[in-house]
């Protein structure tokens, strides 16, 4: 007699409603919860485990650029241009990379997206760069990677494959993280 | 009463009407151009490097790219569902300004609706939990209300006692020419002053089945849940950041380069070594540019020109050690590191340097030894997790 007492009183809609409510609380907590640790400007990218899209055209002096020429090694494609201060900043780490880790299968290619030849004439001048850039003054190759913004870097594999993503300026330890731990493999 | 009822709801309906017929009207596709059609979907897409704006809105560099892309495609015959799609692929559904319905996004629509209903639901609770008047008190009110004119009322003095007589003055003293629906009113609150009156001394009554007490623990249970999980969740995705990284936002690695730093030019660097060639200082601040830089040759002569200054300078021969390490002659860095090394035998800099330059020449058990003292006096340097793989690499 008292069970059924209990369970009549648990079915009223007072108990279901609070019910409810505690449920939809749980539900608010989670997410705000998981979503405080996240930066919400950073989305990963689309294209991680996909296929690299094409990219081929003229440098700022004319040569034809194609990534595929680069077959066999791990391009990182590293999205810049002269007027971008993190492009600075992160150039003596690509120029580190390429240096040390040329030798052992790493190419990078860049992309000049939004440049004047002159700024970038000016920039490759004074940073020094050892690995050809393809000139994008329309952003229309950024925009087929799926740049967000300067500096990006996508890590692709031998077989053509994009493996990984920075977005921002990257740093000596992304590279010992990311690269080089693929290099090993 | 009834007829203002009624105009106001042919009103309500007229309007609705106007308002079918406009939307009807406006979402029927109707031959537009090549431009307009551009500019459509790219108010849809969202621009990447902005916040909040879309793509139709932007002036960065990649938002016009997107817009010649959109062009581009339309211009080749795609349809703007293709087109979305096809940027999706590259940024994923981020890149949609309205949330796409697939994949629980048709929860997003919903939460809003829904919100609505309950709202509307718990309204009509409310409004329905008033309880209505019964005969009875109808009864009682007109039975007092002769009393009152008779001048035989005897009421308490209450608070609900004085409402009860205002009601009952009130409806003793309406105007014959008031309508039907004034008298009425003037009925009912004297019927409800009268039920009021009437259970002045009893104690209130809650309708809930359950107690207040109880009500007050079930919303103070609510209450430390949401809590709890909140702290949980947090201490979760705190618990490995460093001291002093900021609580937002991803996790700041040790090392990271500094965003918003900015490198004094190489110009001001080399003017100023140049006018006071015997500042060690400003020669050690032009070799550390070039270093950045990474022009190795430009950086090795500025550092020899800092340790001919001060041959005890500590910076002045890293660097020099460094750079010789990185310039493939690490047997001429060798001897620098080592005496670094002999004058402070527990510098973090100086072993390492110490470390990588014995591990480029040929003694490399040595250099194990070297750099595993480092990893133990300094495992929070930034360099330290390239050394862990060095030694791993090499086991």
């Amino acid at each position: 007699m008292r069970t059924v007492h209990v369970l009549g009183r648990f079915r009223s809609p007072r108990w279901l409603g609070l019910g409810a409510a505690v449920l939809i609380a749980t539900l608010i907590a989670v997410v705000l919860g998981t979503g405080i640790g996240r930066d919400p400007s950073v989305v990963r990218s689309a294209l991680i485990s996909k296929a690299a899209p094409p990219l081929a055209g003229p440098d700022i002096n004319g040569s034809i650029v194609d990534i595929r020429n680069y077959r066999g090694k791990v391009v990182l494609v590293n999205v810049w241009a002269s007027w971008c201060a993190a492009c600075r900043q992160e150039h003596p780490v690509l120029v580190a990379a390429q240096q040390q880790l040329g030798p052992r299968g790493v190419q990078l290619l860049g992309i000049d997206m939004k440049d004047t030849t002159a700024g970038a004439r000016r920039f490759l001048r004074e940073m020094g760069q050892t690995w050809p850039s393809v000139a994008d003054p329309n952003a229309r190759h950024a925009v087929e990677w799926g740049t967000f913004a300067v500096p990006e870097t996508y890590v692709v594999s031998p077989t053509g494959v994009i493996l990984d993503k920075a977005t921002g300026a990257v740093t000596a330890e992304w590279i010992q993280r990311h690269v080089v731990a693929r290099l090993a493999s | 009463m009834s007829r203002r009822r009624i105009s106001l709801a042919v009103l309500l309906l007229g309007l609705a009407a106007l308002a079918a017929i406009a939307l009807w009207h406006a979402a029927r596709a109707g031959p537009v151009s090549q431009q307009e059609r551009a500019r459509q979907i790219a108010t849809a897409l969202r621009c990447p490097t902005c916040q909040g704006e879309s793509v139709a809105d932007s002036n960065a560099g990649v938002a016009l790219g997107m817009r010649a892309e959109i062009r581009d495609q339309l211009g080749q015959g795609r349809t703007p569902a293709q087109i979305r799609d096809w940027f999706v692929a590259r940024y994923g559904d981020w890149i949609l300004l309205a949330p796409p319905r697939r994949d629980g996004g048709w929860l997003i629509w919903l939460a809003p609706a829904a919100a609505v209903a309950v709202g509307a639901l718990l309204a009509w609770r409310f409004v329905r939990r008033r309880p209505s008047v019964t005969a009875t008190d109808v009864r009682a009110a007109r039975q007092a209300l002769d009393a009152y004119r008779r001048g035989a009322l005897g009421l308490d003095c209450s608070p609900s006692a004085e409402h009860f007589k205002d009601a009952l003055v009130a409806l003793d003293q309406r105007d014959p020419a008031d309508g039907p629906a004034v008298r009425r009113h003037a009925l009912a609150t004297a019927a409800h002053a009268s039920r009021a009156y009437a259970a002045r001394d009893t104690p209130a009554r809650s309708t809930a089945p359950s107690g207040g007490v109880r009500h007050r623990t079930i919303w103070l249970a609510l209450t430390v849940t949401f809590l709890a999980t909140c702290t949980a969740l947090l201490a979760v995705s705190l618990h490995d950041r460093p001291a002093g990284a900021p609580v937002t936002g991803n996790a700041q690695r040790p090392g990271a380069a500094p965003t918003g730093a900015t490198l004094p030019s190489l110009t001001t660097l080399s003017a100023r070594a140049k006018k006071n060639p015997r500042d060690v200082a400003a020669w050690l601040a032009l070799a550390h540019g070039y270093d950045r830089r990474g022009n190795l040759a430009k950086a090795y002569s500025a550092y020899r020109k800092a340790a001919e200054l001060a041959p005890s300078n500590r910076d002045a021969r890293l660097g020099l050690a460094s750079i010789l390490i990185r310039g493939g002659s690490p047997g001429e860095a060798l001897p620098i590191a080592e005496r670094l090394v002999q004058e402070n035998p527990t510098d973090p800099k100086a072993l390492l340097t110490l470390g990588l330059a014995q591990r480029a020449s040929v003694h490399s058990d040595i250099s194990r030894k070297t750099l595993e003292k480092f990893l133990s006096i300094a495992p929070d340097d930034p360099a330290a997790p390239h050394v862990r793989q060095l030694l791993r690499a090499h086991r």
